[in-house]
């Protein structure tokens, strides 16, 4: 293996550890075992590895493959880090209000007194009912006399 | 783009139909070397296809069902001195995928040879 072929592979070892980085372990092994496997084919593969070509070869390999490795680590990593996250929120509120619950039920509670007791006194007839007031007659000078004084209304201010 | 769920890209066909001609050439299981190699050999290209996108590949058609895997019994590469291996091997699911990619193949190859006949054959 020349130099630059090693250079190579440990550039594409550390490009998987990278983007494998912090992913569920039998994912993120599985993939640096598998592209650990290809290295060791393509550098024991006798068609191939020969002259200064092994190293461009496996450096296009890794370029090329960036985005797809981008997009597959996007794919691994939302999928199980989201019910992770969304039971743990699940749980921590649950376990919030349960403390709330809790904590509200061993406060001593004072209970509603019951009513005095009630006297029950016969009420006194009612009054008989005033007799109606007398229609406001106001005499205008040199006028009529009015029946009824009309009710203020309210004049809109323009 | 956002391709449709379930939908096969050309390169997605492209292992599926290598992974029938090795299990016709005797081999039911390959590991990703060996498809790579493959598939530069049946589009008669020098680069092999990216470890990215190859691997990427792989494991949607693992995810759809179209394949399985398993890692090699470590003690072959223990005595070999090399990595294990992952195999993949075509399921019984891929069988009718394999069927149609290879129908829509025979048809393109026909129509081309066709027209290359009615080309080098004077009127």
């Amino acid at each position: 293996m020349t130099p630059g072929q090693r250079l190579a592979t440990v550039i594409v070892r550390g490009w998987t550890r990278t983007y494998t980085w912090r992913l569920p372990s039998p994912v993120r092994d599985a993939r640096r075992a598998e592209i650990d496997s290809d290295l060791w084919e393509f550098e024991h593969d006798p068609e191939r590895a020969r002259g200064a070509a092994p190293t461009l070869h496996i450096v296009a390999r890794l370029a090329l493959g960036i985005p797809d490795d981008l997009s597959w680590r996007a794919a691994n990593a939302s999928a199980p880090a989201r019910p992770a996250r969304v039971i743990a929120l699940t749980a921590a509120t649950a376990l919030i209000v349960a403390a709330f619950w809790v904590y509200d039920l061993a406060q001593p509670q004072s209970l509603p007194l019951p009513p005095s007791r009630m006297a029950f006194v016969a009420a006194p007839p009612p009054p008989p009912p005033p007799p109606p007031p007398p229609p406001d007659q106001t005499r205008h000078p040199g006028g009529h006399a009015l029946q009824e004084r009309a009710p203020a209304r309210a004049v809109p201010v323009p | 783009m956002r391709r449709k769920p379930g939908a096969l890209v050309p390169l997605e066909i492209a292992i599926c139909l290598s992974a029938a001609d090795l299990r016709r050439d005797g081999a039911d299981e390959f590991h990703g070397y060996e498809m790579a190699k493959r598939l530069s050999d049946v589009a008669n290209r020098r680069l092999l296809t990216a470890y990215g996108t190859l691997y990427r590949a792989l494991a949607r058609l693992e995810k759809m069902g179209l394949l399985e895997s398993r890692w090699e019994d470590p003690e072959i590469p223990a005595r070999e001195n090399r990595p294990g291996r992952r195999l993949y091997m075509l399921t019984a699911a891929a069988d009718a995928i394999v069927l149609t990619a290879q129908e829509a193949r025979k048809a393109v190859s026909t129509k081309v040879h066709r027209r290359l006949r009615r080309r080098t054959v004077p009127a």
